[in-house]
């Protein structure tokens, strides 16, 4: 009887899983690691479980012609990243060139931890984490660390595997006490997503670490050129803006199932092509962080080849008040952009450059800018007090006959209301 | 007032012919403890402003018992201040220990909130240092991490827990280190196959606590449920004590049975349950009562409560008007704060609602409820008449008959309204498809340790698992070893929790003004049809599924919408056809399909037909398990069937359809509304006389399996429950009542359906019990 209920759960199991014949075949369970097939790639063990492999690179076989330099632009990077989140805490522009905030945040949360507190710049490390899950949550694993770091001319690489999940204790350790040499996180992607697991893996084993101040390159490289060539990988970035392509990579979402296959099998092999895609994003971030610099520091011939979207960039660099923003932000103007033209208008506005500014509405008026429209019968009411021509604009809008808001339209009533007042006030002698 | 109304009631001789049934429930004095000395004098305040001095004595033991350690469970009546009896020793708790914290857990969003107002309340007319949060779906990212880091007490709903919570536990260290409590209100809720998926949520709630090194204890609360004990020590798999000495006084309740009047004796048809609601509810609301509807459909409320505004404003001259507000599912969080406020200082006089009003929402007393319809349960029903009544006035409900079979029932047999216990809860947490679910989801949460207990073949479960790769089995330990996150794909409800957002785009508006659930507004917001909102009338411009919306504007029709749906079922694949008691059973997965094709355009007032619309939208389609039982010639109980006249075939399919599902929960351990049942004398499938019970979880719960393995069961259980039930021809609790006078005059077929059940049954019964004794 109870072998019955047994053979009817399986049963039962078997449909809703859905892969019982598969599943049997495949059924490794509990196999040992075949013996005597060492790592291959020039992996060495620093634990039962855990293995770490090293590579050199000189400094220009990543086209970086200068590390001195390269190390400057990284830490640049980050303090323009870290104005544009303070700025959206503030909800507005960062601008007025306060640059006090981003030194702060450097030494915010990175080196207060670290004994790097009593040097003066932070290390910076590039990382990409390689994990057992596509999303984050307690489930998944960090199976492979990369990271990269500036020594002298040279840089340096580094990978850390963890071959099972026993070893996972072992594997943080190592990777722990590597990571506490770096104040600086750089990464793709990595401040929402690989961080985040890496922590979460130290708590889960009943361990603390948290990585320092991050800088993460996805946010920019959304700017530069999301509106160009759309999805934004990192492989796509190679590709299309890096002009570069890989030859047999494997795709990302294929790396927790190698992996799984390499624990079920044991076999290297299996493994290989993870390991060097690894590599490959970590190098690749380098070359990243190397060409987005070359775009902020305004070295345009060597990068004139590459399109990106100036509006959206010249945006993010108002945002971080660099002054290379209003160069963007021109030239996109006068291409047409509508919001290029808004944002440039309010830095002339901010700045008291009043003719630039109405220049720009009165061009964005003729494309029926709702947004120029207003700013200029503000501009006529509160600086100029030529209440006729303030009431001209809005009554322009009245012209378009284009859907408003509720709020929007309530407004536009209440100041033509107020300015007709104030018109027949000031028309009133005396 | 009342009591002037029910002197009118008793001397109108039109309403008394009627009246069915007259109950007088008598009144209760309220039985009292002090305050226990150890409360916080914050606490003694807060509640003294409140006008509080005294507890009840329920509250005054689940206060104790809970300070003891025990899990408890508290079931009393609505408004007999339930929710105070797990406030105070959690608040107690929480301001003796200033780092502990507690996770109340409540089954939809808009409890939540409710719950959060009045928590607020007393906290801060208290002043007392406890912050409370609500973390569901609606949590902007933005006060999440302060959420997980400040909260004190956080509310939240089994979905969240499920899909948000525990599978990112580390995000919740201080809070999970810290837990002390956890509160499950409306422990009802949790039954059949939900409650099977909410007893293994707690399991992995209890494993993550005490990965944390915390053991919370439970305070849980529950509505009228025919076995609350069982059911709460079922779903936390620990002891409990029950708390059902409610202390609350009650007045003097009356409660009558209502059956609108024939208009056509031959027929047999009644005047309609809304205009007839209406009638009784505007001569209440005018008579000054403040009075509650309960409709049965979101249509049925915005109608009744459009019908007696009409009412009240030809009465009523300008500036005496008596505001009636709608409530339902669908309307804007703030405008439920508005009309639940409304209700509580009483601005608003009447409201209609379908049963959203019926779980623990605040709306404070009320002296009347008119029951349109009887609500399908009778823990429901008593749920509904008890939101009439306060602690010590009279109170008045009224069910109002519709001329469906059970309500005609119900009406004619007060009796066994009033003898008959409320529904019981059962559940089955080991049910290996909800199981495996759960355990894929504890894995990854956290990896098994060998011989760890978590309940259930848990074990057996894991190696299988391991044999597909989902789990590894190294090192002593079960790990996770897949690349997806299982939280994501199991849902914990029959239903996806997709809305559709309504917005109102008259003269260039753009304003949502209300939210429908996906299936439903496939069923009420098709282009075309009349949308009605707190009374205000719009007709849908769009329904546009893919970006989940839906454009409407103002519109002054004069008539409303009500959509025709199809269900059909469609065999997708048998895998095997097995010989049970006698007859074939296949099981195979078949595919549920609903579709609204068309509209009638129906006259307010007099609900007359005026035209129909097309409706273009795809089918609902569940794709779900099923059994079907196969009544073919050459079985035995195949030719017992064929035997009768089709019509009576068609008939006894039906009885027997009903018969099941008010069984098979009991053998199952699941609920009623977790079986979908299908008859069909010609199936164009299996060709012959077919009976389907399906799972109404899409995917399926292994309930079709576990049927046909208890059949015998089943079937012989069935005979014992319909021979042994006292009614004449058929009631809710076994075959369902027949249609109007059957049985007495001798309609349709001419012949007691029960008495051709139990014939029926006899022989089906005969043939394998007989099997059985020759040794099979």
């Amino acid at each position: 009887m109870k072998k019955k209920v047994v053979s009817d759960r399986r049963h039962i199991l078997a449909r809703r899983l859905g892969f019982v014949e598969k599943g049997l075949e495949n059924r490794t369970t509990g196999r040992a690691f075949p013996e005597g097939q060492w790592p291959i790639l020039g992996f060495k063990p620093i634990g039962d479980f855990s293995f770490v492999r090293q590579i050199e690179y000189r400094a220009e076989q990543l086209g970086i012609e200068d590390i001195c330099s390269f190390d400057f632009s990284v830490r640049r990077l980050y303090e323009i990243q870290h104005r544009v989140v303070a700025a959206r805490g503030r909800g507005g522009l960062a601008g007025r060139g306060d640059n006090q905030g981003s030194k702060a945040g450097l030494a915010g949360r990175g080196i207060a931890q670290g004994p790097v507190e009593k040097e003066r710049e932070p290390k910076a490390v590039f990382y990409d984490a390689e994990t057992t899950g596509l999303s984050s949550g307690t489930g998944s694993l960090v199976f492979l660390l990369g990271l990269a770091w500036t020594d002298g001319e040279m840089v340096r690489l580094e990978q850390y595997f963890l071959k099972d999940f026993p070893g996972e204790v072992e594997y943080l350790l190592s990777v722990k006490k590597r990571l506490e040499d770096f104040g600086l996180f750089v990464s793709y992607n990595g401040k929402s997503f690989d961080s985040h697991i890496l922590e979460t893996r130290f708590l889960m084993n009943r361990m603390q670490y948290r990585m320092g101040s991050q800088l993460d390159m996805l946010h920019i490289v959304r700017r530069l050129w999301a509106s160009v060539i759309g999805s934004c990988t990192l492989q796509d970035i190679e590709e299309k803006v890096l002009g570069e392509r890989r030859h047999e990579d494997i795709p990302g979402y294929e790396i927790p199932d190698r992996y799984f296959l390499f624990q079920r099998s044991g076999d290297w092999k299996t493994v290989r092509d993870v390991i060097l895609h690894n590599e490959r994003d970590v190098l690749s971030l380098i070359k990243l962080v190397h060409l987005v610099w070359k775009i902020i520091d305004g070295k345009r011939e060597e990068v004139k080849r590459i399109a990106f979207d100036k509006a959206s960039f010249g945006h993010y660099m108002a945002r971080a008040g660099e002054p290379v923003a209003h160069r963007y932000l021109l030239e996109a103007h006068e291409a047409g952009g509508m919001k290029a033209g808004k944002l440039l208008s309010l830095q002339y506005k901010r700045m008291g450059e009043w003719d630039k500014a109405v220049e720009i509405w009165k061009t964005m008026l003729e494309r029926k800018s709702l947004f120029a429209a207003i700013e200029l019968a503000k501009y006529y009411e509160h600086r100029a007090r030529d209440y006729e021509r303030a009431i001209s604009y809005v009554r322009e809008v009245s012209r378009w006959n284009m859907p408003a808001d509720k709020r929007t339209r309530g407004e536009l009533v209440k100041r033509l209301k107020r300015l007709e007042r104030l018109k027949v006030k000031k028309e009133r002698p005396g | 007032m009342l009591d002037e109304v029910l002197e009118k009631l008793k001397a109108d001789s039109t309403f008394q012919n009627n009246v069915t049934h007259w109950e007088v429930i008598p009144p209760r004095k309220g039985r009292y403890r002090e305050i226990p000395p150890d409360i916080d004098e914050r606490i003694v305040s807060a509640l003294s402003e409140k006008g509080i001095e005294r507890l009840y004595t329920h509250q005054y033991e689940s206060y104790i018992r809970v300070r003891n350690g025990e899990n408890v469970v508290i079931v009393t009546p609505t408004a007999s201040g339930k929710t105070l009896a797990y406030n105070l020793p959690v608040i107690q708790s929480l301001l003796e220990d200033s780092s502990s914290k507690a996770m109340y857990i409540f089954p939809t969003k808009a409890l939540s909130q409710d719950q959060q107002a009045e928590l607020n309340e007393t906290i801060l007319s208290g002043n007392l240092p406890l912050k409370v949060f609500t973390y569901d779906g609606d949590t902007p990212t933005s006060i999440r991490i302060s959420v997980r880091e400040e909260g004190r007490i956080v509310i939240t709903n089994p979905d969240m827990l499920h899909t948000g919570i525990l599978p990112n536990h580390t995000k919740w260290i201080k809070f999970f280190k810290e837990l002390k409590y956890i509160v499950i209100d409306e422990i009802h809720t949790y039954r059949g196959v939900f409650g099977s998926h909410m007893t293994n949520l707690i399991r992995r709630l209890k494993r993550i606590a005490s990965f944390y090194g915390s053991k919370p204890q439970f305070i849980c609360c529950s509505a009228t449920i025919g076995n609350p004990l069982e059911l709460s020590e079922r779903l936390l798999e620990e002891d409990v004590v029950l708390i059902d000495d409610n202390g609350a006084p009650s007045g003097e309740r009356h409660f009558i049975f209502y059956n609108p009047p024939l208009i056509d004796r031959v027929q047999g048809i009644r005047r309609g349950v809304v205009q007839e609601s209406r009638r009784i509810a505007v001569s209440l609301l005018e008579g000054g009562i403040k009075t509650i509807v309960f409709a049965r459909s979101r249509l049925r409320t915005e109608l009744i409560a459009s019908y007696i505004r009409e009412s009240l404003d030809k009465f009523y001259k300008r500036g005496h008007n008596i505001e009636v507000a709608s409530y339902r599912g669908g309307y804007l969080p703030s405008e439920r704060r508005r009309i639940e406020s409304g209700l509580r200082n009483g601005r608003i006089r009447g409201v209609v609602s379908t049963n959203a009003l019926e779980l623990g929402i605040d709306i404070g007393g009320l002296d009347a409820s008119v029951l349109a319809g009887f609500p399908g349960s009778i823990a429901s029903a008593w749920q509904q008449a008890g939101r009439a009544g306060r602690k010590s006035s009279l109170s008045l409900s009224i069910l109002v008959a519709s001329a469906s079979p059970i309500d005609q029932y119900i009406i004619m047999h007060p009796e066994y309204f009033f003898a008959k216990s409320p529904e019981s809860g059962w559940v089955d947490p080991d049910n290996v498809y909800i199981l495996v679910d759960h355990l894929k989801c504890a894995a990854f949460e956290l990896p098994f340790d060998k011989d760890e207990p978590f309940g259930g073949p848990a074990e057996e479960v894991l190696s299988y698992l391991e044999e597909g790769g989902t789990v590894r089995f190294t090192g002593g330990k079960w790990y996770w070893s897949d690349r997806s996150y299982p939280a994501e794909g199991v849902s914990l409800r029959t239903s996806t929790p997709e809305n559709i957002i309504i917005v109102d785009t008259t003269e260039g508006r753009n304003e949502v003004i209300g939210e429908m659930d996906l299936s439903s507004s496939k069923m009420l917001l098709y282009d075309g049809a009349v949308y009605i909102h707190q009374g205000d009338q719009y007709i849908v411009d769009r329904l546009d599924l893919e970006n989940k919306r839906c454009y409407v504007s103002e519109s002054r029709e004069n008539y409303y919408t009500d959509s025709i749906v199809k269900t059909d079922i469609k065999v997708l694949e048998v895998d095997e056809k097995t010989p049970a008691c006698g007859i074939d059973a296949a099981i195979g997965d078949i595919l549920v399909r609903s579709q609204a094709t068309k509209y009638k355009k129906l006259k307010y007032h007099t609900h007359e037909n005026i035209g129909y619309g097309e409706i273009n939208l795809p089918a609902d389609e569940m794709h779900t398990r099923s059994v079907v039982l196969l009544f073919s010639e050459d079985t035995l109980p195949g030719s017992y069937f064929r035997e009768l006249e089709e019509p009576v075939q068609a008939l006894l399919m039906e009885k027997l359809g009903n018969l099941f599902k008010n069984i098979a929960p009991v053998f199952l351990l699941c609920d009623p509304r977790d079986l979908g049942i299908a008859e069909r004398v010609k199936d164009p499938f299996f060709a012959s006389p077919s009976l389907y019970i399906y799972d109404m979880y899409p995917g399926g719960t292994g309930l079709s399996e576990g049927f046909v393995a208890r059949l015998a069961e089943i079937v012989s259980g069935s005979l014992e429950l319909v021979s042994g039930c006292p009614c004449r021809s058929g009631c809710p609790s076994c075959i369902g009542p027949s249609e109007a006078g059957f049985g007495e005059s001798g309609q349709a077929t001419g012949k007691n359906p029960k008495a051709i059940t139990i014939q029926f049954l006899e022989k089906w019964v005969g043939t394998f019990r007989n099997e059985k004794e020759s040794g099979f």
